[in-house]
């Protein structure tokens, strides 16, 4: 009796958060999805990244990026486990993620290596912890210039087979998270646990729950 | 944006710059004074310095102390919960005093200078600090080295209830450093026990560490509560942890190249403006030889420094 009542509850729950769900838009993703830039500046106008707010931003343009590459990869099991619909918002956090990765770029590209090409090079080339974030950002270029309709229906079944870089560049992201500082630190390692987590999913089958 | 800091004297100085030129000017021809009557040619010429004097407030909240954590802000977060009274400092080996005395005790003795240096990190920024405290050789004399002694080695308090990354396996704990002989006597190596005229702030190495300006800053080990004269080339933590990326001496070099910083150039922490916005653009300068404290070149003559970084 206590459990059926239970389930009762969870399955409308449910139903209105699918209910909810229809009617997002993908603007309304793109949107949220610059909060945490909103943030950002709120807290550097502020004063709130402290005495070298240049590698603040850095990092955290960085971490944003990759969270949301991590969201990305949670919206087909999430979608195929609840039965919620939000393999179409995929684009856009896709797209977002890789806002932000220009935008770490950019940062590091002009406030903190300041275009001094000499270096740069070099960096590129000889500092493994560059390489592999360089690494990671060019393998989604071409998955952000075909992620529009046109390229989804001209590339056809190899489109899937192009997306699965983001599986290998989310992992050389994940590398140079790691290779940041002199030491790991618990914030790399826990990100990294949770892609390859994520990755080992797509190694098993997963169904709907009953319930739901 | 470089013009700025190629001010002539007829150019307007703000207010606040002014009270750090003179004392780096003062500085610098005391300095000069000094290097002079040694006969040493000086990279204490004023234009060294001509860069803002950090304030204590970025001094104090941008420290790497990985006792406390491995961010910038986390000594300036945990280290108050570091006890600095009583304080003792064992001093053993190759000495004619060796002995645990504390650390009241050792300052009393020693003259107090000021030193205004510019602290490098390997991770490619700089800040300009003044500190004070004494010239290690000061101590080194008191003590008596014996003729044997070759090295010196320090490490860091361990006291994991209060340091908490000693709890973790992230270094071998507790921190150790190491210098040869002729390193630890020149008179540019410094023990600071204090920035800015005051007590050395918990998180910047409270209450003795060593200051060693042409050298990398991880060399200038903090809270020091052992000192020891050795025959052997000592054990250094960074060195033991990764010892393709840091060498033994980990003098400052932008011809050596670092497998994740460039060491080329270096970032001046504090920015080139006023405020917040002026933290934001932080200038990157070509870095030089030993830190630009070409006097201690002549530790090295003859020495490979790419095969003994």
């Amino acid at each position: 009796m206590h459990k059926a009542t239970k389930t009762l509850n969870i399955r409308s729950l449910f139903d209105l958060v699918r209910a909810s769900v229809r009617r997002l838009r993908s603007w309304h993703i793109y949107v949220s999805l610059l909060v945490p830039l909103l943030f950002l500046t709120y807290d550097l106008l502020s004063g709130r990244l402290g005495v070298d707010p240049m590698r603040a931003i850095e990092k955290s343009l960085g971490v944003t990026a990759i969270y949301i590459l991590i969201l990305t990869l949670c919206i087909t099991p999430f979608s195929v486990l609840t039965g919620i619909n939000f393999i179409r918002f995929r684009r856009a956090f896709g797209l977002m993620s890789f806002f932000y990765i220009i935008l770490h770029f950019s940062t590091w590209l002009l406030l903190d290596m300041q275009l001094r090409w000499v270096e740069i090079a070099e960096s590129l080339t000889r500092k493994p912890f560059i390489v592999f974030g360089m690494m990671g950002f060019l393998l989604l270029i071409p998955l952000a210039a075909t992620s529009n309709n046109y390229s989804m229906k001209r590339l056809g079944k190899y489109w899937q087979k192009l997306h699965k870089l983001i599986y290998v560049a989310i992992i050389l992201g994940g590398i140079h998270y790691l290779m940041m500082e002199k030491t790991l630190q618990n914030d790399a390692i826990i990100t990294f646990i949770i892609i390859i987590a994520l990755i080992s999913l797509r190694f098993f089958k997963i169904r709907k729950i009953n319930w739901l | 944006m470089k013009d700025i800091y190629k001010k002539t004297q007829n150019d307007i100085t703000p207010k606040h710059l002014f009270y750090n030129r003179r004392k780096i000017l003062k500085l610098g021809l005391a300095l000069t004074a000094y290097v002079a009557s040694n006969g040493i040619t000086s990279a204490f010429a004023q234009e060294m310095f001509d860069r803002k004097i950090n304030t204590l407030e970025e001094i104090t909240n941008y420290n790497n102390f990985y006792e406390f954590g491995i961010d910038k802000t986390d000594p300036a977060k945990h280290a108050h919960k570091l006890t600095i009274s009583p304080w003792s400092i064992e001093i053993s080996g190759l000495v004619d005093n060796p002995g645990i005395y504390d650390f009241s005790e050792i300052v009393r003795e020693m003259s107090i200078i000021q030193r205004t240096y510019s602290l490098r990190c390997v991770e490619g920024w700089s800040m300009l600090i003044p500190w004070n405290g004494f010239q290690l050789s000061e101590l080194l004399n008191k003590l008596g080295v014996r003729d044997e002694a070759r090295y010196i080695s320090f490490e860091t308090l361990l006291r994991p209830e209060e340091m908490h990354m000693q709890e973790t396996n992230i270094l071998n704990w507790p921190y150790r450093e190491g210098l040869r002989l002729d390193e630890a006597m020149h008179p540019l190596t410094i023990m600071a026990t204090g920035v800015y005229g005051e007590p050395l702030p918990k998180q910047n190495g409270a209450p003795l560490r060593l200051i060693v300006p042409w050298k990398y800053g991880f060399k200038s080990i903090k809270s020091i509560t052992k000192i020891s004269l050795q025959r052997e080339e000592p054990v250094s933590s960074w060195n033991q942890q990764n010892p393709a990326e840091y060498g033994f001496y980990s003098n400052v070099n932008p011809t050596v190249h670092h497998p994740r910083w460039s060491q080329a150039s270096e970032r001046y922490i504090g920015g080139e403006g006023e405020g917040y916005l002026g933290n934001l653009f932080t200038k990157r300068y070509d870095t030089k030889l030993f830190n630009g404290y070409e006097e201690v070149a002549p530790l090295y003559e003859g020495m490979d420094l790419s095969r003994y970084y």
